[in-house]
């Protein structure tokens, strides 16, 4: 599906945006949904892991994101 | 006329409700009519801890209570209402601690067996997993085989169960604020079993007798668990069997198949539901079951095993905890097959009005009139052929009487942190962000995570899908595990299609990323994964430093087992505001519900609170969230200013 919609957009008048692209149907089959199986080699994994899941392997113990902040919320 | 309280919003359970009458069959639904809770130890106020009592201390509920009242109220050895209550709070934190620290245990004994290649039929699935752990524990990877690096995860994690000393290895994984908020306060856990030993030890006759002393150990031996006990087994658990994706299954009663030999397996540790998903594939056994009549085999989940094999196989779902002698009642069930946790003793007398056979498997978990086949996981493949073929036998033996609701529902399950981070930015740009920023900038407004059980004394499912629609509906994207995750898929709302249920805001993120407003995260011990969830948003940035700086709540609005006041008690230790519904367990002391209430959010920066109404619960969870959202900074909207390298250096100063 490659549908163009007209919406309303602020400060413009009408505009033209893409529509829904999913595929109808239902999903089917045991790898649907496995989205780790486009990892192939340790390597990419590892490659991922560390920004992906970069949260949890500081290569210093300072934190992430709003820890670091120097200003306490 | 009498007033007679709906029993269930689901049709299937009510379908079912009225067939056991007609059969002349009991269940809990019968039972909860006929059993009204005992008034005094439903507020805590009965000390059996030593045998001069048992001491009752109930508070007078028809008029304000005068302090020489309140001073008579005392046990025989002078334990005052606030000790004899903190005391029944903190053992049934221990209680829950201990259920989901020897499943932990359990799954970290098989899977050093996989590591050491002893146990044939389970291998390590999620090499992505590992690899995680490995990292976070500090395991060496380099080239090394996989079950090298997983026997060293094991041996660490091994030694979190008997640490006497120093703290729990996930603690780390807790944004840093949090963890210094728990060493400030005394509370950061030691070893798993040291801390429920020591609650056992504070709780006996003439120990601890200061309920805020009490409390700090409850606290202690309840962060055991969301950061101990189950955050172990769900991550091993993910190591060997996957870590959770979305997939598509079907939910209720309906799931059940006339022509087919049913088999249902209950209970909450997936070691041998894990085979037996493969092992009712077999062709040999599909041939058997055809042997005996049947079309073929149908393997249905219920409970938390159920959740554990949904959301790694797809398996249907049955029902929730209160489903499950009804599921029996169906008269279509061949056999039960139960492990540990929530397994009703009812099920045998109900299963006698039928031909199910309930099949007990845990040395741990014996039930008088059952059949005990022990499932040694060294040996799981023959064990689990052995168990299916004596189901497939029992075919034969249906009862004429049959009847299967004819409703389901599908959904999806399958979101765990792991995923819903790929979700959110794909494998290049895997992140928190699109989340952190909706909820920056209004579209989301909070986060709510809705778990726990059934509970007959309130109308089934009902106050869960109350609750999850209000919240949904004010653009509160809702995180669920357990029994509650399940009541709320049953009405529809784990279907993208559900977006139609929320604000204009959470419908617009959950229609882009292409997710239900409602996700489902799995068994009561995945928990720890909303944990995982809260801490990946602190880390990423915008939404203050710690947990109890989020704009989200917790509930548990059917509640009915120990486990789920350890885990209300681990989320609320963690920074996090977190409602009870159907009763409170300290009403009997004004003093310690307050502390529980008010005074623990000065020292966590959680707190405990209580609901029965499902409106007023979202009220007051919403309430907290604008509350945090205001002090964020995040309440209204601002004019947005593109800085220039001026401004910057400005700021910097």
């Amino acid at each position: 599906m490659n549908e163009i919609l007209k919406m309303k957009a602020p400060n413009r008048p009408e505009v033209e945006v893409l529509g829904p692209t999913y595929e109808e149907g239902t999903p089917q089959g045991e790898t649907t949904g496995k989205w780790s199986n486009k990892l192939s080699s340790r390597a990419e994994i590892l490659k991922y892991l560390q920004t992906g899941q970069r949260y949890f392997f500081s290569p210093t113990n300072e934190g992430f994101g709003s820890e670091k902040r120097k200003k306490p919320a | 006329m009498t007033d007679k309280k709906i029993q269930s919003v689901d049709q299937a359970t009510l379908e079912m409700i009225e067939k056991s009458h007609q059969d002349g069959c009991s269940t809990v639904f019968d039972r909860a009519e006929n059993m009204k809770p005992c008034p005094i130890g439903a507020e805590g106020s009965c000390c059996k801890n030593c045998a001069m009592g048992p001491c009752r201390v109930p508070i007078n509920k028809s008029k304000e209570e005068t302090p020489e009242d309140h001073n008579k109220r005392k046990g025989v050895c002078g334990a005052t209402a606030e000790t004899i209550s903190a005391r029944n709070f903190a053992r049934m934190v221990a209680a829950g601690t201990a259920a989901h620290g020897d499943h932990g245990r359990r799954v970290t004994e098989l899977f050093m067996a996989v590591a050491e290649g002893k146990a044939p039929g389970y291998s390590i699935k999620d090499e992505q997993k590992l690899l995680q752990l490995a990292l976070e524990l500090g395991v060496k990877v380099g080239d090394r085989p996989n079950n090298e690096i997983a026997k060293d995860i094991a041996e660490i994690l091994q030694k979190d169960f008997s640490r006497q000393e120093g703290e729990l290895n996930f603690i780390k994984r807790a944004p840093l604020k949090r963890q210094a908020v728990w060493r400030q306060n005394g509370v950061t856990p030691r070893g798993i079993d040291r801390e429920v030993v020591e609650t056992m030890h504070h709780t006996h006759m003439g120990v601890d007798q200061d309920y805020q002393n009490l409390i700090k150990q409850a606290t202690r031996t309840a962060l055991a668990d969301g950061w101990g006990g189950s955050m172990i087994g769900t991550e091993l658990q993910d190591v060997m069997f996957g870590t959770p994706s979305p997939v598509l299954s079907q939910i209720n009663l309906g799931v059940l198949k006339e022509e087919d030999v049913n088999i249902i397996i209950h209970g909450h540790e997936p070691a041998l539901a894990e085979i037996l998903a493969v092992v009712s594939q077999d062709p040999v056994m599909i041939e058997y079951a055809k042997s005996k009549g049947a079309k073929g085999i149908n393997l249905v989940g219920m409970c938390c095993t159920a959740n554990e094999i949904l959301m790694r196989h797809g398996i249907p779902i049955g029902g929730n905890f209160l489903q499950q002698e009804l599921a029996i009642v169906t008269g279509a069930v061949e056999a039960m097959i139960v492990d540990v946790q929530c397994i009703m003793q009812g099920l045998t007398d109900v299963a006698q009005c039928y031909h199910t056979k309930i099949i007990t498997t845990d040395e741990r978990a014996h039930i008088t009139g059952s059949t005990f086949i022990h499932f040694d996981e060294l040996n799981a493949i023959e064990i689990s052929k052995e168990i299916l073929k004596m189901a497939i036998d029992n075919f034969p033996n249906r009862h004429k009487n049959v009847r299967i609701p004819q409703v389901k529902t599908d959904m999806i399950a399958g979101f765990s942190h792991e995923t819903i981070t790929y979700l959110l930015g794909g494998l290049f740009r895997a992140s928190y962000r699109p989340l952190n920023d909706n909820i920056i900038n209004g579209r989301i407004r909070g986060v709510a995570g809705v778990v726990g059980c059934n509970n007959p004394r309130v109308t089934h499912d009902d106050v869960h899908v109350t609750l999850v629609k209000e919240l949904i509906k004010n653009d509160v994207l809702v995180l669920q595990t357990g029994c509650s995750a399940m009541a709320t898929a049953k009405a529809g709302l784990m279907l993208p299609e559900a977006s139609k249920f929320a604000g204009e805001g959470l419908a617009s993120v959950c229609e882009t990323v292409g997710i239900p407003p409602v996700l489902h995260l799995g068994a009561c011990v995945d928990n720890c994964r909303i944990l995982t969830a809260a801490t990946a948003m602190v880390k990423e940035g915008g939404l203050g430093d710690d947990i109890s700086d989020l704009p989200v709540a917790g509930c548990a609005p059917e509640w009915m087992s120990e486990k789920a006041v350890a885990i209300g008690h681990y989320f609320v230790a963690s920074g996090v505001y977190t409602i009870f519904g159907v009763t409170w367990p300290t009403v009997g002391s004004k003093e310690l519900t307050d502390y529980l209430f008010k005074g623990l959010e000065q020292s966590l920066g959680g707190k405990w609170d209580f609901e029965i109404d499902p409106y007023k619960m979202a009220q007051k969870m919403i309430a907290h969230i604008d509350l945090k959202r205001k002090a964020l900074g995040i309440d209204k909207s601002r004019e947005r200013v593109l800085y220039d390298m001026a401004m910057r250096r400005d700021l910097e100063k």
